[in-house]
């Protein structure tokens, strides 16, 4: 049984993960370029290049944490709202299940491309409803808000349609997480007297911890990593204001082909997600190790 | 019976729950609004889609959209591959993911801490990052260009095998020890006790890792070079690269690429409550 596991575990990470991970190190001490005989070694140079000279990776790495912030806070919270609200009503608690769950069931270029459309500032359905309500009121004609296309509405109308798109799958692990908390504790805590809010606070949120920390763990990982959505409907424009740094990394590996400069990227990504996912893990040990 | 419940017997409506029923149905509208205006675009023609004020319902029916976007796109052969590649994909990894997350959670070995690092560390490694050596490895397998490419690499996946070692915990020790006292073997400790304990645990992750590998854009790009072999992500992400001014045909093809996920999804959710319901926890 554990010796089957590790080695369906050991094959699976060392072809996959291990060796290319090195592979990828490697690299990037080098001005790897395809299609060259031989490859020039630079040391730290692609490093350097990036912390210190390239001013668009801090750029990128601004945008990365603001996409991710705005995800998994707005995400999680407003998540878990949802989550516990449908696990308490008695009616309808299928259809609205269904309702939060579909955006997560569509596939994710179609629907970039959906909400493109729905942001596009003369036709868009967005800005259309804004005009109408407007011309209803009888207000002067508002402008139109170029959702996607202006630098101080771009990033946010991508973290909206994030939110979305994600809900379902964070909704669906608290959902179960939520349902495998047994009814006898909520009854015990009943006959003891305790109200909503301290089954809330004593009962759902310490046994919800391993569900939750989870979402919010992976949460932070996943959105950092984000890339078709600014692919398909932005670009990573205007103005380099949605430009995250996997979209960055994509950019100087398959269209400028600088594989070396592109590794030493991802790397830096890599250093920082794996750094912020142990002060997490370390801050949420305690309580996803309780156990549901 | 308690306070709570002699007082909510006393009201006949309870204005907070017609606020929580007002506040769902409200956001379930808001979820549901961009796929239903999808649909509603689809049977629109050009002038339609972009004129003023806007009309939801289509004004004058036309399937021209639709079949301009079938004809251009070979949108049922990208469709059975990417059944093909999700169906088989999807019940293997949460098989497996149930496994190790088993292992991971139940058992105490060697290195079992340092080996669980590794895997989630796994996850935190950005996408396009191994691209590279991923497809070296394949070209070295001479999988190129095949459905086992995408396959094989989505069996295990270091998500899977995280979320199922959390929702582990919930198997109670008490209940595999007496199973052990009873004479029973691990490998039917898992089958048989673990797993039905968990079953909408794995349906989420079933939903998750279907839809992940229904989505999967990148590494298909990469490793796919022949138009046959495309799944339905890259098919449609290539179209609207060369189409991208038409929104009419755009859509349709979105629609094309959605509506049969969608449809599915409404008839596979009914068994997905069922699972839940069936821990008799919360009916």
């Amino acid at each position: 049984m554990i010796g089957g596991a590790i080695v369906l575990a050991a094959a699976y990470f060392l072809i996959w993960t291990v060796f290319p991970f090195i592979y990828t190190f490697v690299y990037s001490f080098f001005d790897w370029q395809p299609l060259r005989p031989t490859q020039e070694f630079l040391g730290l140079d692609n490093y350097a290049e990036a912390l210190f000279k390239d001013q668009r990776f801090w750029l990128a790495m601004g945008n990365s944490f603001e996409f991710a912030f705005g995800n998994v806070v707005l995400g999680t919270v407003i998540c878990l709202l949802v989550a516990v609200m449908i696990n308490s009503v008695k009616r309808f608690q299928a259809f609205l299940r269904a309702s939060y769950f579909m955006p997560t069931v569509t596939g994710m270029v179609a629907v970039a491309l959906v909400w493109e459309f729905i942001y596009q500032p003369r036709f868009g359905i967005l800005n259309t409803t804004i005009f109408a309500t407007a011309d209803f009121l009888n207000l002067p004609p508002p402008p139109e808000i170029g959702w996607l296309t202006r630098p101080q509405h771009a990033m946010n109308s991508l973290i909206l349609f994030g939110f979305w798109k994600f809900l379902g799958v964070r909704m669906i692990i608290l959902l179960a997480g939520l349902q495998n908390i047994p009814q006898t504790y909520y009854e015990a805590a009943q006959i003891d007297g305790a109200g909503a809010r301290a089954s809330f606070f004593r009962i759902t949120l310490p046994l919800l911890m391993p569900a939750l920390s989870f979402v919010v763990v992976v949460g932070v990982i996943n959105s950092l990593q984000v890339f078709v959505p600014m692919y398909v409907m932005t670009g990573g424009g205007p103005l380099f204001s949605t430009t995250t740094v996997v979209l960055l990394l994509y950019e100087k590996t398959f269209q400028l082909f600088r594989f070396g400069y592109g590794a030493a990227i991802s790397f830096i990504l890599f250093a920082i997600i794996m750094l912020m996912t142990f002060v997490q893990l370390r801050f949420l040990r305690s309580s996803w190790d309780i156990g549901a | 019976m308690t306070a709570v419940t002699a007082r909510r017997s006393r009201l006949r409506i309870d204005p907070g729950e017609v606020l929580l029923y007002l506040l769902l149905f409200i956001g379930a509208f808001a979820m549901l609004f961009p796929v239903l205006w999808m649909g509603m675009s689809t049977f629109k023609a050009e002038a339609e889609i972009s004129q003023y004020p806007p009309s939801f319902l289509p004004k004058t029916f036309t399937l021209e959209p639709l079949i301009a976007a079938w004809t251009k796109i070979k949108f049922g052969r990208y469709f059975m591959n990417s059944l093909l590649v999700t169906g088989v994909a999807t019940p293997l990894s949460v098989l497996t993911s149930a496994y190790l997350g088993f292992v991971w959670n139940k058992y105490d070995f060697r290195f079992k801490e340092p080996m669980f690092y590794v895997i989630i560390a796994t996850m935190m490694i950005p996408g396009p990052m191994l691209l590279i050596p991923h497809y070296q490895v394949v070209l070295w397998a001479n999988l190129l260009n095949t459905y086992a490419s995408i396959i094989v690499p989505a069996v295990v996946t270091p998500y899977g095998i995280f979320l199922m070692r959390q929702f582990m915990h919930s198997v109670p020790n008490e209940l595999l020890d007496a199973g052990r006292i009873d004479g029973a073997s691990e490998p039917r400790l898992f089958v048989f006790v673990a797993l039905p304990l968990v079953p909408s645990s794995l349906a989420a992750l079933g939903i998750i890792q279907f839809l992940a590998n229904w989505d999967n854009l990148l590494w298909p790009l990469v490793v796919l070079t022949n138009t046959a072999k495309y799944t339905l992500a890259v098919g449609l992400a290539t179209f609207a690269a060369e189409y991208e001014r038409n929104f009419a045909v755009q859509n349709a093809g979105a629609f094309i690429a959605v509506f049969p996920v969608v449809i599915a999804f409404l008839l596979f959710q009914r068994q997905i409550i069922r699972g839940i319901a069936l821990t008799g926890l919360k009916g």
